[in-house]
């Protein structure tokens, strides 16, 4: 039985179409696993019975699923209070394009509530443990997603990212995380954060399976306006050199706030990148050290305004015994939303108000141009752009809970990508001490990883999917948590 | 909560460094305009479908406290 579990999702394609593997053995696999675990990665699990899926693209192939999207029929709560039994009569445009080509449903994982969070501790459900370390986070806002797929729960999962929500916890537990280019998906069915930065995109255990999700996720929707879908087909990564490829470092970059071990294993990631065929270069992002400060703005703002619909009127959750309506809106939302999510609607509804709305909103729009523009200069001179996903290894359960403003310090890598709508991918780059202060060897007792992201120009998914995968095979990454289990 | 806020609006403050006169602000950034499809009906979500979640429903629309009160 564990010998199906190391599968990876592409893997269990191949072995489904040749007749080697059962589809329903595999499903049920999963799904006796997914009901069974003890980290908290998913909320609820499917049924049990899997669509017949043969000939199908993706050919029954299990995928979990992370609670942002609404799948018709399933409790969908983005991990809120205040969305309680709230079941969509729809499913989400990526999630039913998925379903489409032979996807399996296995279940709804854990998320920090309405995505805001990079620790899944937000989470009406409780925190999620890392499978790396049960004392650590799995990072956030996809947090169950990326767990589950670590721990062997699930091959593969579907996350979103805003501010870094797919590839932070991708690096936290070892995966790889995509974040395709702004409009590559469809966000129809995905619960709105930040209408201008969300995204959905693929938590994998591998390059090919990344390109794989996208394949069959990304694409035009009449039901999401800013929906483009790509730009060429999506091709599975073969590229074995990077000759010809420049690789920047984006300048400056403060080593100060990111942990040795990081700095450490980026450092040998650019030597593995320069021993296969690649070249690395400095590029100036001049604007970048003002990219949080914009988005702590622009999401909030754009947040503030799409939670207002949680009013206890439609769906969701409303306060016992209103004495009117007044009383009605608050108490719901008083109790309904946990206190980030008070914090971040307080945050950009202050920042959206008249007398402030220059001083902070239109300043961040303007500062985002900064960012478009800086970014736009730096590929006329490189390909890709490269940089640790996270300043830090997986931090510890409760460790910056108290300190909004630290957590979203760890977002400076991947916050400025977002603002830009830029793909970007993170890939295991390697392990470090769990104090984080110097590089470790695979098998290192207590050992984290750490992921390389690379942030490529609108719509090269393919380039980049290209340059991960060569990456990957240069790279000598431990199996991770999925390999230990049920052997 | 108001200190956490305090930390953030004071972080948020660095962009005044910057001299930003004249600059657009950046609300999208894929450029596109919008298109309108043909004004055909089709068929939406049925009355009882679209209610199936409402906490309260009254005369087949949402139910409300009353307001004003």
């Amino acid at each position: 039985m564990s010998d199906l579990l190391k599968l990876t999702a592409a893997q269990a394609v191949e072995a489904l179409g040749r007749g080697d593997v059962d589809a329903g053995e595999l499903h049920s696999l999963y799904r006796e696993r997914a009901a069974g675990e003890t980290i908290n990665s998913y909320v609820s699990v499917g049924d049990p019975l899997v669509p017949d899926a043969a000939g199908k693209p993706l050919a029954g192939v299990p995928i979990a699923v992370k609670d942002l999207f609404c799948v018709e029929g399933i409790e969908t709560r983005a991990c809120s209070k205040i969305l309680t039994g709230y079941i969509p009569p729809y499913t989400a445009t990526a999630i039913a394009r998925l379903q489409d080509a032979g996807a399996s449903y296995l279940g709804k994982t854990n998320m920090d509530e309405f995505a805001m969070g990079s620790s899944n501790e937000n989470s009406a459900f409780g925190a999620v443990q890392n499978p790396w370390d049960p004392t650590r986070v799995p990072g956030g806002s996809s947090g169950g997603s990326a767990a589950a797929v670590a721990a062997g729960l699930a091959p593969w999962a579907t996350g979103t990212d805003t501010g870094g929500s797919i590839r932070q916890p991708a690096a936290f537990c070892g995966l790889v995380g995509l974040k395709p280019t702004y409009g590559a998906i469809s966000r129809y069915g995905m619960i709105a954060f930040a209408s201008s930065l969300d995204q959905a995109g693929p938590i994998t255990r591998d390059v090919t399976d990344a390109a794989l999700m996208l394949k069959y996720m990304q694409g035009r929707d009449e039901m999401d306006s800013t929906s483009t879908g790509m730009t060429e087909d999506v091709m599975m990564p073969s590229s074995e050199s990077l000759a010809g490829k420049k690789f920047a470092i984006p300048a400056p970059i403060d080593w100060n706030g990111v942990q040795p071990g990081v700095k450490e294993v980026f450092d040998l990631a650019c030597k593995r990148i320069e021993a296969a065929g690649g070249e690395i270069v400095e590029v100036p992002l001049p604007h970048a050290d003002y990219a949080l400060s914009a988005y702590y703005v622009i999401a909030p703002a754009e947040a503030s305004a799409n939670l207002s619909r949680f009013d206890g009127v439609r769906f969701g959750e409303r306060a016992a015994d209103p004495t009117g309506l007044t009383d009605m809106y608050e108490r719901t939302r008083g109790d309904g939303f946990g206190p980030e999510v008070k914090r971040r609607i307080m945050l950009g509804t202050y920042a959206l108000s008249s007398g402030y709305y220059d001083a902070y909103y239109n300043r961040a729009q303007q500062v985002r141009t900064k960012i478009l523009e800086d970014y736009a200069a730096a590929f006329s001179s490189c390909d890709f752009i490269i940089t640790p996903t996270a300043p830090s290894v997986a931090f510890g359960i409760g460790e910056k809970t108290d300190d909004p403003l630290a957590m979203y310090l760890g977002d400076l890598f991947t916050v400025p990508v977002s603002l830009a709508g830029l793909p970007a991918i993170s890939v295991p780059a390697g392990l470090a001490t769990s104090d984080g202060s110097a590089a470790a060897e695979p098998g290192a007792d207590g050992a984290l990883p750490v992921g390389l992201q690379i942030v490529a120009p609108h719509f090269r998914e393919n380039a980049l999917l290209e340059a991960a995968y060569v990456f990957e095979q240069a790279t000598e990454f431990a199996d991770g948590p999925w390999t230990w289990a049920g052997s | 909560m108001t200190r956490e806020l305090s930390a953030v609006l004071g972080y948020v403050e660095h962009m005044n460094e910057l001299e930003l006169d004249g600059v657009e602000p950046t609300a999208r950034v894929v450029d596109l305009v919008n298109v309108l499809r043909e004004d055909q009906p089709r068929p939406s979500l049925p009355l009882d479908v679209a209610l199936a979640n409402a906490p309260d429903e009254a005369d087949g629309g949402f139910g409300v406290p009353a307001a004003g009160s």
